[in-house]
């Protein structure tokens, strides 16, 4: 593998992984413009694959690993009492570790089962391009109704929105809006669709806050991609994996990095500020592939 | 019905298809990698994984009803 090719796969896929803008569409209309197809699809990709997952999931659980221990305390006790009263679960950790785990499992499930078929039918990058524009039309379209909704909270503060009060917390999620959320993460898996976007925006019009919903989906992200990563992790072993497994090794701690880095800005930008502008930019950056690919088709460009 | 009647016919359904996609011989559908007559022991660690969550579930309605 080539170790520059490495390094900025290891970059994308840390970056775009948190970022609502489709990591996956991106390691398939960046290859396609840059002519890197045949990395993609050469059996050492599998082992660079799995350790960026690895090196991502890693970065998540760094970040997050209060939250995560607070959850899995939570979780215990609320598992051993069998009940989500104020004296087992004071602070509402029991109930967040249920809903992630709720919300995990339509993407585990749909993943399992129609993983391979999903990403073969859509790894095509002029696919891609277009879920991608899509994508940038969810984000937006969910920003917008979610400054509506809240503006019209505002009006009228005696009436209760349809979908319940907009800004709301973790604790306040409901299990069938977390089961909700976790359908909307199994869209992701067609490539172009942005995993973090579309939980974010489920969760927005479900009447969490940005932040909240941010927060949720960087937790759903843990398990669902640190699974992926480790169910794969057996077919390391095999011999014709090992020469480069060193440089796959290298490119997950890359992207782990990046994943870390991302996180912790995605985390304070949310405190205050919008999605609109990962919608612009999934708009405009998959239309730009979309010409790019419809001029290729046609033999106009290279 | 009750939820925790549900909980519980859904832990007994996925524990079946966890048995199903461990054995070899039939045909498993929704299975990519070997052959589809071979076990699957990633779908059957799944199904037993969400059997669990269903009895786990069932148990909170049964105690939220009391």
């Amino acid at each position: 593998m080539n170790p520059i090719h490495v390094l900025l796969l290891a970059l994308l896929q840390g970056v775009t992984e948190l970022f609502p803008v489709s990591s996956l569409g991106h390691t398939v209309i960046i290859p396609g413009i840059l002519g890197w197809n045949e990395t993609l699809h050469s059996d050492a990709f599998l082992p660079l694959l799995v350790t960026l997952h690895l090196g991502t999931s890693v970065a998540l659980l760094t970040f997050f690993w209060r939250d995560w221990l607070l959850l899995l305390r939570g979780g215990m006790r609320t598992l051993i009492a069998g009940r989500f009263t104020p004296e087992v679960d004071p602070e509402g950790y029991g109930r967040q570790f249920a809903l992630v785990v709720v919300g995990t499992i339509p993407a585990g499930l749909i993943g399992l089962l129609f993983q391979h078929p999903l990403e073969k039918f859509f790894s095509i990058p002029i696919l891609a391009a277009a879920f991608l524009v899509l994508n940038g039309a969810v984000l937006l379209a969910g920003e917008l109704l979610w400054r509506r909704q809240r503006s019209k909270e505002k009006m009228i503060a005696a009436q209760a929105p349809m979908f319940g009060s907009v800004g709301r917390s973790l604790n306040e999620m409901t299990f069938l809006q977390a089961a909700l959320i976790g359908c909307a993460q199994s869209a992701a898996l067609i490539p172009g669709f942005s995993r973090s976007g579309l939980t974010m925006v489920t969760g927005m019009a479900n009447g969490l806050s940005h932040e909240a919903s941010a927060r949720f989906s960087f937790l759903l992200a843990t398990p669902i991609i640190l699974l992926a990563a480790i169910v794969e992790v057996p077919k390391l072993m095999g011999a014709q994996y090992r020469a480069d497994l060193p440089i796959a090794v290298g490119g997950g701690v890359v992207a782990g990095v990046a994943a870390y880095l991302s996180v912790r800005f995605l985390m304070k930008y949310f405190e205050s500020n919008r999605l609109d502008p990962f919608a612009y930019y999934c708009v405009i950056a998959g239309t730009l592939a979309f010409i790019y690919f419809a001029l290729q088709s046609f033999n106009i460009v290279p | 019905m009750k939820a925790w009647i549900v909980g519980g016919v859904l832990a007994v359904v996925c524990l079946l298809l966890a048995v199903f996609y461990a054995i070899p011989g039939p045909y498993h559908p929704f299975t990519f990698s070997g052959t589809p007559t071979g076990h699957h022991y990633t779908h059957a660690l799944v199904f037993v994984a969400l059997a669990v969550v269903c009895v786990v579930g069932a148990r909170f309605a049964a105690n939220a009803r009391r």
